[in-house]
C-alpha cells in the first residue's frame, strides 16, 4: 500500500507539474487567500447571517463546521508526515505536518457549505450553475496545493474525502431543508 | 506615508522594557481571531440562552465579515511587514491592513451596537475604546505593524459593522 502511494505521489506531482509556470502566481495567491482561517470567518459570518433570519437548521451546520474545520490539523498530529522537500514549503516557513491537507479539506467543507447555503436561496438551473462554479473552485484551491508544492497528492484526496465525508454527516444529522429561505 | 509610519513606530519602539514587553505580549493575544472566537463563542451561548438569537448573530456577522474582510484585503495589498528591529512576537501573513485591529473593533463595535439604546452605551463605548486601542498600540509596540496597517484597519472595520447593523436591521425587521 504504502508503495503504490509512493509511486502515485511521484506519477501525478510529476503530472500536474508539467503545468505552466506562468500560473504559480496566481495559484499561490488563491492558496494563500483560501485557507482554513478564511473558511472559519466564512463560517462566522454564515452563523451570524442564519441566526439574523431565525434559520435554525443553517445555524446548527454553522456551528458544526465550525467546530469540525480544525479536524485535519488534529489528524496531521497523529499521522506526522512530513512535507515534500520543494521551494514552496521552504520560501513560506510551512511548520504543519503534511497528512491531510488542511487547504483540501477545508475547501471540500466550506465549498459544500457555500453550496447547502445556495441551495437555500436558488432553484434550478441558477443553482446548478453556482454549484458547480463552487466545486470547480473548491477542487481548484486543492490542486494548487500540489502543483505548488506544498502537499502529495494522497494528502489532498484524502482532505477532500475528509471533508465531503464531514459535511454530508453534518448535513444528515442537522436534516437540513432545502429551500428555506427561496 | 513609509516614513512617518517609521518614526511612529521607532518613537513607540523607545519606550520598551522588559516590563511592557511582556504586558502587550500578552495584551496582543486578546485581538487576535483565535480569542476572540473563543471569547464570542461564549458571549453567544449566553445571549441564545436568554433567546438573543439576533443579538449573538450580529455578532458573528461582524466578527466574521471583518475577518474575512481581511483575509481578502492582506492577500490583496501584500505589504511586508515592519522589520526595523528584532521581534520577540513571529507574524507570517501580510501587513496591510492588521487583523487584530479589524476583529477587535468588530468584536467591539458589534457589542456597543447591541447595548446602544440601553444606559449601557456610556460604558461600553469607554471599554470598547480602551479595548482597541489597546490591541491596535501593541501592534506597534511589538513591531508587527505599521501605524497606518492599524488605522486602515479600524477604517474598514468600522465600515463593515456599520453595514452589519443596517443588514441585520433589514432582516430582522
Amino acid at each position: 500500500m504504502k508503495t503504490w502511494a509512493r509511486w502515485f505521489d511521484v506519477e501525478v506531482s510529476r503530472q500536474i507539474a508539467r503545468l505552466p509556470r506562468s500560473w504559480y502566481g496566481a495559484l499561490a495567491w488563491l492558496s494563500l487567500v483560501v485557507r482554513p482561517w478564511t473558511w472559519m470567518a466564512v463560517a462566522t459570518a454564515g452563523l451570524g447571517l442564519a441566526l439574523l433570519v431565525a434559520n435554525y437548521q443553517m445555524s446548527w451546520l454553522s456551528a458544526g463546521v465550525l467546530l469540525l474545520l480544525p479536524l485535519s490539523e488534529i489528524i496531521k498530529m497523529v499521522f506526522k508526515r512530513q512535507r515534500p522537500e520543494s521551494i514552496y514549503v521552504e520560501h513560506t516557513r510551512i511548520r504543519s505536518y503534511s497528512f491531510p491537507s488542511g487547504h483540501a479539506y477545508s475547501a471540500a467543507l466550506g465549498s459544500g457549505y457555500l453550496i447547502v447555503w445556495l441551495a437555500q436561496l436558488l432553484s434550478g438551473g441558477w443553482l446548478v450553475v453556482a454549484g458547480v462554479g463552487l466545486v470547480v473552485f473548491g477542487l481548484t484551491v486543492a490542486g494548487s496545493r500540489i502543483y505548488l508544492g506544498a502537499h502529495f497528492p494522497t494528502d489532498v484526496i484524502a482532505g477532500l474525502l475528509l471533508g465531503v465525508t464531514v459535511l454530508v454527516g453534518l448535513v444528515a444529522t442537522v436534516g437540513v431543508t432545502i429551500g428555506g429561505l427561496a | 506615508m513609509t516614513s512617518l509610519d517609521e518614526t511612529v513606530l521607532q518613537t513607540i519602539h523607545g519606550w520598551s522594557s522588559p516590563e511592557l514587553d511582556a504586558w502587550f505580549g500578552f495584551a496582543t493575544q486578546l485581538g487576535g481571531f483565535e480569542f476572540v472566537l473563543i471569547f464570542m463563542a461564549f458571549l453567544m451561548i449566553g445571549l441564545i440562552r436568554y433567546r438573543l438569537h439576533k443579538a449573538a448573530g450580529l455578532l458573528a456577522l461582524g466578527v466574521g465579515g471583518a475577518a474575512l474582510i481581511n483575509q481578502i484585503l492582506k492577500s490583496t495589498f501584500e505589504r511586508t511587514r515592519p522589520d526595523l528591529w528584532e521581534q520577540i512576537v513571529v507574524e507570517t501573513s501580510y501587513s496591510f491592513p492588521s487583523g487584530h485591529a479589524m476583529v477587535s473593533l468588530a468584536l467591539a463595535a458589534s457589542l456597543v451596537a447591541l447595548v446602544w439604546r440601553t444606559r449601557w452605551r456610556p460604558a461600553a463605548i469607554a471599554a470598547a475604546t480602551i479595548y482597541v486601542v489597546i490591541i491596535g498600540l501593541s501592534r506597534l509596540y511589538l513591531g508587527v505593524h505599521y501605524p497606518s496597517d492599524v488605522l486602515a484597519g479600524w477604517l474598514f472595520s468600522g465600515l463593515w459593522v456599520a453595514a452589519a447593523v443596517y443588514l441585520a436591521n433589514r432582516l430582522t425587521k
